[in-house]
């Protein structure tokens, strides 16, 4: 089945970049809602998203608290609603810290999101052209860490087995050091026989599996066009509200819808395509 | 030619334009963002500095297993809370390899680790964060080798300022825009995790120091790193 992972990583790239950027220009609900909306919704459909109703209260602490804590930071604005302390709490700056949890649980969730379709070798993939020492030390450190821990896991029931008085954190730390020894040992090895084997000269490349598609074509123009879109609205001050000291919000307009509607699309994107590409399948097997 | 105006260039001239153009384009809003934006340019010359430099084979290699260490270390101590190696390896890195592979260190440590733990908008900081702390050891090298109180009082002054600058964080994406009395709360609440934080650091570099300095040394001279 295809999903939205299978993208190449510049189609990927581009469309978070594209939420990540609206997502910065602008202080607008309604672009934090729809963003939400949609990362939430593809996060909610993926297995590696571990999504739960319980850690949906987590986030929902979150904003009450971001939202609480605004106004009894920040005083401006021109309708105060009560006193604490001799503190004004304003509307506005109440209405203004909702806003900002809601863009931060928002870009939490694009993180989320961003984590599940973006593996190591995609970013590996996006940088190691221009990184490629980088690169390789990144790949290379991915490889070490399970195996690391792996030999750190064996030698610790190994310590604990041996020497039962000890204490734990004792023979945590004792097994730490071993493995440091045993990869740094190993590492000199490791250099030399890549040395050996040609690492360092020219014509070198790495290992991909990623090609750009007609496919990624199409999606990266709808993107693109989307992005666009509702970029203007926000360059053309058409969807700006601005807080203090009255909470204005500009009139309406045809382009503002426009250019909510579109990024409202643009961040059910994958959720869109996953349920595409999903309905696709069953109904493929059905036919079998 | 490419690569010193790009080195440059981030410094002298994008830096600047992302704070004039934020300014008068957002106002004041997007303080988190271009907080964030700003830290991932600022460590964009050491990594170019890294593949201009004529480096072995080896130092790579080495490079890749101090990360992978470090990496691994946030894993096997994962059952006690904020009792991290991380800041002690990329310390000792740094002190036996120089400044620049301290930051290498630190700051790929960040973005490995939370492969796993999960990026976020606080990885940036992260690896700010440790990236400084592992070449600020490096700049201090030969003294910390030398004596071990310096060594537990840049532990212990490490441990505060990753938790200090962490507390930037929290402050700027809570708030939008810096909040003096905000930071100071976030500070204040944060002072057990600091404590622990210093604590750890200071633990693991005088557990981790002495035999890995050896082995590491050892390396250096048998095989002219």
């Amino acid at each position: 089945m295809n999903t939205f992972k299978n993208f190449h990583p510049v189609t990927l790239a581009c469309y978070y970049l594209f939420m990540f950027l609206i997502s910065m220009f602008t202080f607008n609900p309604v672009y934090f809602c729809s963003g939400f909306i949609g990362a939430l919704l593809f996060v909610s459909l993926n297995k590696e998203g571990k999504f739960s109703f319980k850690s949906m209260i987590g986030y929902f602490i979150l904003f009450v608290l971001i939202s609480i804590t605004n106004p009894l930071f920040s005083h401006n604005g021109a309708t105060s609603l009560f006193f604490i302390n001799d503190n004004r709490i304003t509307l506005e700056a109440l209405v203004f810290g909702m806003c900002l949890g809601l863009m931060i649980i928002e870009v939490l969730f694009l993180f989320k999101s961003f984590n599940i379709v973006f593996s190591s070798e995609k970013l590996i993939y996006l940088f190691g052209k221009r990184f490629p020492k980088l690169g390789l030390v990144i790949s290379m450190s991915l490889n070490f860490v399970p195996k690391f821990v792996k030999s750190f896991n064996d030698v610790y029931a190994q310590q604990r087995y041996f020497s039962r008085g000890q204490g734990r954190v004792r023979s945590y730390l004792s097994s730490f050091s071993v493995v440091i020894t045993q990869s740094l040992e190993n590492s000199i090895t490791l250099s030399d026989s890549m040395k050996a084997r040609g690492y360092g000269l020219k014509p070198r490349s790495f290992y991909n599996n990623f090609k750009f598609s007609l496919y990624d074509g199409c999606y990266f123009i709808i993107m693109s066009v989307l992005f666009i879109l509702s970029a203007l609205g926000i360059l053309l001050k058409s969807t700006e509200i601005t807080f203090y000291p009255y909470i204005c919000i500009s009139d309406f307009n045809y382009l503002a819808v426009i250019s909510y509607i579109s990024f409202l699309i643009l961040s059910l994107l994958p959720f869109l395509f996953q349920v595409k590409e999903g309905l696709k399948w069953k109904y493929s097997i059905s036919k079998i | 030619m490419i690569k010193p105006i790009l080195k440059y260039g981030v410094t002298f001239f994008l830096i600047p334009l992302i704070v004039i153009l934020s300014v008068s384009l957002l106002g004041n809003k997007a303080y988190a963002f271009v907080s964030l934006l700003i830290i991932i340019l600022s460590c964009v010359p050491f990594f170019i500095s890294l593949e201009k430099k004529n480096t072995t084979t080896r130092y790579i290699v080495i490079l890749a297993v101090m990360t992978a260490l470090s990496v691994a270390g946030r894993f096997i101590f994962a059952p006690l809370p904020f009792f991290k190696p991380v800041t002690a390896m990329v310390i000792i890195s740094a002190m036996y390899f120089g400044s620049e592979f301290g930051f290498i260190t630190g700051a790929l440590s960040a973005v490995l680790s939370n492969f796993y733990f999960g990026q976020g908008p606080w990885t940036p900081f992260q690896i700010f964060s440790w990236g400084i702390i592992g070449f600020v050891a490096g700049l201090f090298s030969s003294q910390l080798i030398r004596s071990k109180i310096i060594l537990i009082i840049y532990g212990f002054f490490a441990g505060i300022a990753f938790s200090l600058i962490m507390d930037v964080w929290t402050t700027l994406w809570a708030d939008g825009i810096f909040n003096f009395e905000r930071f100071i709360g976030a500070v204040i609440s944060a002072i057990p995790i600091t404590a622990i934080y210093a604590v750890s650091n200071i633990v693991f570099l005088l557990i981790l120091t002495p035999f890995l300095g050896k082995k590491i040394t050892r390396i250096k001279i048998k095989y002219g790193l």
